[in-house]
């Protein structure tokens, strides 16, 4: 408001603010929309339609009447679910603390004085940058029965399997996933711990040292604990990754032989795309979001009070 | 616990890329002895201690504790207790534990749980951090975090050797006046050589039972307190000396009517017949290095027109008890230490009236303590 010599009028701006008022209201809102909208449109309305669906019977396309939990019913009963969660369960057991270790004691290893480091570390990046179409394809022509490079040369000398795949062995093509999940998050671990090791104070280490502390204390009472935001930020993200990995186990098992390799995510695409019974699968994606839902939230609170993390 | 052993430092140089950071360093230090090693920053204090700590390997020279090499035992079993300069405080630690820490290392003997509280409570309590016992380095201020440090490395009662890198330099002027006596009582209490290093000459002077003086890497004098601050053997010396430090004029000294010393730049300080004669009786005419103390400059205020041979005033500090005036003459700053309040003005006239005691004399190349004729060197407190 100008008054009548031309003067800024000090009154509009409201008592106790400071002179020069900041942006309007709105300002904040219009900085995080571009997010919020993509949030809305790509994860959460997709979301709230798939628990829709889940207490609804649908088969193909077709939206049928409310079924109640009739859905969760069927799949809690169905001996595949529980067959499902037990694989996942063995995979994400075996894999994600196989890569954590393996990670960190390659990351120690790499933060060492190492001729060539330079070199090195941007082909680590690589098994996690190839999408995971492509590292199931490599894997299935490496491991292929009777003519796969590792299968003729290492695998089969060995007397381990026959001249087949080891991916159509019951018993073995759950460990032989693993193996492939190992290979390709490792590296991607080690950088990780790499990173937080390299950012990690330098002169703790030095008052540690001249105080007297062995090499194995420095480890366990200095780098464990001032990485440990670090280990649990990244091992809690693998092993939701681990739980929902897809597309390496589409193309080198589809799930078998048998049901023995079917993880929740192939069921789930199995339920969907072979069965077309929409609202069970919608049922089964909802419990897998509750089991996360409810593990993150237990282990955040823990990771806060605990570790200091976060 | 071993015997305590003397400190032998010989030959130390030790250079960074082509950046010398110390050469030629000798020095010797007691059991129970502290040794305070004074000079600006970047004159190799840190590094010193670096070499002394085996975080860092000298180019040449030796370093033996007790007869035993010290360079050929890793840092690790050195058992000197080191109070960083950057504190280097343990971040996921409490304060209790951080203190603590040094305790629980191989080789130590063990104590029990209620030992262990007793000890550290005790030293978190001397210096004043026992309220903070529970916080985590991240919530404390950097005086706090320094008398961590302090803590950690003091703890260490069975230490071979005590290094305090500017260890009360980021603290309160009472809690540094309180905390300086404590600090020095306690290392006298114990039977090993210590370094306490400060940028301070008046802190090395109050706590070292003898002072060495490190300027660019070197030993400039290695000497009692009262010998540094009656007898500093170089200009570098003066300089780092007293409060406000001694004044030091470069020039030729002119014995016409007005006497006076004339520096290169065009300056020229009156000195008066007492002054210019007691420098000409002492050290000749030729070129010279005047150092004056503080305490042995007064200005008195000159008339205008009056004749007097005058310089102007550039400041003029009131600190209650004592004023500290000053005038450029040249290049230099010529400070005077006068108690109570000053009248003088800042760009006032005065004259300069200096007490003989209180000059020092140097080599005016070479920076070095001229020797003196005659016996003049009566303290000037």
């Amino acid at each position: 408001m100008a008054a009548a010599d031309g003067t800024v009028d000090d009154a509009a701006v409201p008592a106790g603010q400071p002179a020069k008022a900041g942006p309007a209201w709105w300002y904040p809102y219009a900085l995080i929309a571009p997010a919020m909208i993509t949030f809305v449109i790509i994860s959460l309305v997709p979301f709230i339609y798939t628990i829709f669906i889940s207490f609804h019977e649908m088969k193909f396309a077709r939206l049928g009447d409310f079924a109640g939990f009739d859905n969760y019913t069927a799949l809690l009963t169905d001996s595949r679910f529980w067959n499902s969660m037990k694989i996942a369960g063995i995979f994400v057991a075996i894999a994600v603390p196989l890569e954590f270790m393996l990670g960190l004691l390659g990351a120690l290893l790499l933060n060492r004085p190492l001729y060539g480091r330079s070199i090195l570390v941007p082909f680590l990046f690589i098994p996690s940058m190839m999408a995971p179409i492509v590292v199931g394809l490599l894997w299935k022509i490496m491991l292929a029965g009777s003519w796969g490079l590792l299968s003729t040369n290492i695998i089969e000398p060995l007397g381990l399997i026959g001249d087949s795949s080891i991916f159509a062995s019951p018993n073995l093509a759950l460990y032989a996933l693993i193996f492939v999940d190992v290979w390709q998050w490792t590296p991607f671990m080690m950088l990780a711990f790499y990173a937080g090791l390299q950012a990690l104070p330098v002169n703790p280490y030095r008052a540690a040292a001249v105080d007297g502390a062995s090499p194995l204390q420095s480890f366990i009472r200095l780098t464990l604990p001032m990485l440990a935001p670090l280990l649990v930020v990244i091992g809690l993200l693998r092993l939701i990754d681990a739980f929902k990995v897809f597309d390496s186990i589409f193309v080198l098992t589809g799930g078998g032989p048998g049901t023995s390799t079917e993880m929740p995510s192939v069921l789930a695409y199995k339920m969907t795309f072979e069965f077309w019974n929409l609202g069970e699968a919608s049922a089964l994606a909802v419990i897998v979001w509750l089991i996360f839902f409810a593990f993150c939230n237990v282990f955040y609170q823990l990771a806060k009070r605990k570790l200091n993390a976060f | 616990m071993s015997t305590p052993a003397i400190l032998a430092i010989a030959d130390l140089a030790k250079s960074y890329g082509s950046t010398a950071a110390l050469g030629d360093v000798g020095l010797t230090v007691a059991p129970g002895e502290i040794l305070a090693v004074t000079g600006p920053s970047g004159a190799g204090k840190t590094t010193l201690c670096r070499l002394i700590a085996g975080l860092a390997a000298p180019d040449r020279g030796t370093i033996a504790l007790g007869g035993r090499d010290l360079l050929a035992i890793p840092a690790v079993r050195r058992r000197v207790s080191y109070l960083f300069e950057s504190y280097a405080l343990f971040p996921h630690l409490t304060v209790f534990d951080n203190a603590a820490s040094p305790l629980a290392v191989p080789g130590r003997r063990v104590l029990s749980p209620a030992e262990r509280r007793d000890r550290v409570g005790e030293m978190l309590a001397l210096l004043g951090i026992g309220h903070l016992a529970d916080r985590r380095p991240a919530e404390l201020s950097g005086g706090q975090k320094q008398r961590v440090g302090l803590a950690r490395a003091l703890v260490q009662d069975d230490a071979a050797l005590g290094l305090l890198d500017e260890p009360i330099s980021h603290l309160d002027a009472k809690l540094r006046h309180r905390l300086r006596a404590d600090i020095k009582t306690l290392l006298k209490s114990r039977a090993t050589p210590a370094l306490w290093m400060t940028p301070d000459g008046l802190e090395a002077l109050s706590v070292g039972d003898r002072v060495a003086v490190l300027i660019d890497g070197r030993l400039e004098q290695v000497a009692p307190p009262a010998e540094i601050w009656n007898a500093p053997a170089s200009v570098a010396v003066a300089r780092l000396i007293g409060d406000p430090p001694i004044s030091v004029v470069t020039g030729e000294l002119d014995m016409s009517a007005a006497p006076c010393l004339r520096t290169a730049a065009g300056g020229r300080l009156p000195l008066g017949h007492a002054a210019a004669g007691a420098i000409a009786s002492a050290v000749g005419r030729g070129p010279i290095a005047l150092g004056i103390k503080p305490r042995a400059l007064a200005f008195q205020a000159a008339e205008a027109g009056d004749g007097q041979d005058s310089v102007e005033i550039y400041a003029v500090e009131p600190f209650g008890k004592h004023t500290i005036v000053s005038a450029r003459i040249g290049a230099e700053l010529v400070r005077a230490k006068v108690p109570g309040l000053s009248a003088l003005a800042v760009g006032a006239r005065a004259v300069p009236r200096i007490d003989p005691a209180g000059l020092l004399f140097f080599d005016a190349a070479t920076g070095a303590r001229l020797a003196v004729k005659p016996p003049m060197m009566a303290s000037v407190a």
